[in-house]
């Protein structure tokens, strides 16, 4: 039985364009299966939250296919969306308590897991009597994170979740994260702040152009490259890419079956996109 | 578990709660508005004394606020933002076009109505408080529903149909347009109607140029059935039939909504 099987999210020569502009995406394929975190990187205009709306159902393509688990997204069915929880850059809340808003959404998600979300508010710093329009909007994304998780969807969609988070924020959603999702989920992350979720993900899709340019799991990465800083590149012959840095030149190089690495995410994605890697 | 994609029970109560519980001002300020206006509208009509058709205009204007109310639903279509979060929500399409309908047309005419004759007798005992001492004797009838069927005899039916298709149009219509829904609905209807008006002459030139002088048109009318001829068919196939094509429009305008 092929691995395909279990991809969560299947898309087979996918073309979209908006209106009569150049396509977006041609002939795009991807799988990804569940159980694992997913950074999607590219650079602005490269297609991602695009790709997060096909998915999710808000958009059509023109050609080819979306299944994500076994439904086309874009019938929306509400035993998918049941399933499906999507936290986009730009959101709307509405003028009401977090208690008020729980009340009437938590009854829609039926895998809801109530202590869960009282859980990662505490963490959050949030309390269910504040009110949705009073907070920030590090405060309100931080509550959609908490909703996200709790609400235990198979399908975890973050479209720059990380934006408008403080530095302790940014931290804590990636503790959070990796301790909330279980093997029967899988969360995609869009994002052009890689540091941020370079710890958490397991496997790294970059889009560019609307072409997938790199898909890899974390452990092939490092299985394959070697991320170092040297202070100067001079003698090394097999440099992949480098970019100079206040410590001297972070550069990345076949590693060869030497020792592994931790992966710098940023510069592997500006190798990708200097294509010095694919 | 999963349930019919069409239509759930258990769904749909949990969603239309969803919609009273974080709507709930927006609604009550809403009928509260049209309590108070309907209220003011009556005391000024009624400061010396009003017959039983003078209720005519009250009534109609009453509508159009009602018009204005039903032809506010979908009012999560306004931004992007908010019509993403509205499309993800895990209920069919059905049910949310039918919380919207239950709310804006079953309560919304509900409401209209008792809240129309409380504040008409309200108003009227204001008025008969406040008249007490004159010496001159002013007179104000008072409101009951039976008037409707005086003002239109046996059109009663189509009075009550081409209101519901009015309503529909406006409820329908929103599904098209994003922010200012309701405004461009109410400019395309009336778009719609010019260009139906406008094809009389455009038709009376092409097929009896002889008998067309302006805006003078040749309307032939024959007897079709009893009683009815066909531009009165015209008429009531609008009146009683548009809901047929406006119910299932805002359906699949609903259902490829892309954001």
């Amino acid at each position: 039985m092929s691995l395909n099987v279990y991809a969560m999210i299947e898309i087979k020569n996918l073309t979209f364009h908006y209106g009569k502009r150049k396509k977006l995406f041609n002939d795009f394929s991807l799988d990804l299966e569940q159980g694992s975190i997913v950074g999607l990187l590219g650079k602005n205009g490269a297609g991602k939250s695009t790709l997060l709306k096909l998915v999710a159902g808000l958009l059509s393509p023109q050609q080819g296919g979306i299944t994500v688990n076994a439904y086309k997204p874009i019938q929306r069915d509400p035993n998918f969306l049941a399933d499906i929880y999507m936290i986009p850059e730009e959101f709307y809340l509405p003028a009401t308590t977090i208690a008020g808003y729980l009340k009437a959404i938590t009854p829609l998600y039926p895998s809801f897991d109530k202590a869960k979300l009282n859980n990662i508010l505490t963490e959050f710093e949030l309390s269910v009597s504040d009110k949705l329009n009073n907070l920030s909007h590090g405060q309100r994304k931080k509550f959609l994170i908490a909703f996200a998780l709790a609400s235990n969807c198979k399908l975890l969609i973050l479209d720059e979740p990380t934006n408008g988070l403080d530095i302790p924020s940014k931290s804590l959603f990636r503790k959070i994260l990796v301790s909330s999702v279980t093997d029967e989920q899988l969360v995609l992350i869009s994002t052009h702040q890689v540091k941020d979720i370079d710890t958490i993900i397991d496997k790294v899709v970059v889009v560019e152009n609307g072409a997938m340019v790199f898909e890899e799991n974390v452990t092939g990465i490092s299985s394959k490259y070697l991320f170092e800083t040297v202070a100067a590149p001079d003698g090394i012959n097999d440099i992949l890419y480098q970019e100079k840095s206040p410590m001297g030149y972070r550069i990345i190089r076949p590693a060869n079956g030497d020792n592994e690495t931790s992966i710098d995410l940023e510069l592997l994605f500006n190798a990708i996109i200097h294509k010095t890697i694919k | 578990m999963k349930s019919n994609k069409f239509f759930s029970l258990k769904r749909f109560s949990r969603f239309f709660g969803a919609d009273l519980r974080l709507n709930k001002k927006y609604y009550f300020f809403c009928f509260a508005g049209m309590a108070v206006g309907l209220y003011i509208i009556f005391l000024l009509n009624m400061r010396y004394s009003l017959s039983e058709n003078g209720y005519q205009p009250l009534f109609v204007l009453g509508l159009l606020g009602l018009g204005a109310f039903v032809g506010d639903a979908f009012n999560d279509l306004n931004s992007k933002t908010k019509t993403a979060n509205y499309l993800l929500l895990p209920v069919s399409i059905f049910e949310k076009i039918l919380s919207q309908f239950v709310i804006r047309f079953v309560f919304g005419v509900g409401l209209f109505l008792l809240l129309f004759w409380v504040d008409a007798y309200l108003a009227r005992e204001t008025q008969m408080i406040r008249m007490a001492g004159n010496e001159k004797i002013y007179e104000i009838a008072p409101f009951h529903y039976s008037l409707l069927y005086k003002w239109v005899n046996d059109y009663m039916l189509f009075f009550v149909m081409i209101c519901v298709s009015i309503g529909l149009f406006l409820f329908a219509g929103r599904l098209f347009f994003g922010r200012f829904g309701l405004i461009k609905t109410i400019i395309a209807g009336f778009a719609a109607f010019l260009l139906i008006v406008c094809c009389f002459p455009l038709f009376s030139y092409l097929f009896y140029p002889a008998e067309t002088h302006g805006f003078d048109v040749k309307l032939p009318m024959y007897e079709l059935f009893d009683d009815i001829n066909n531009v009165e068919l015209f008429v009531y196939g609008i009146a009683y039939f548009s809901w047929l094509f406006l119910l299932p429009l805002a359906y699949f305008k609903l259902k490829e909504k892309q954001v």
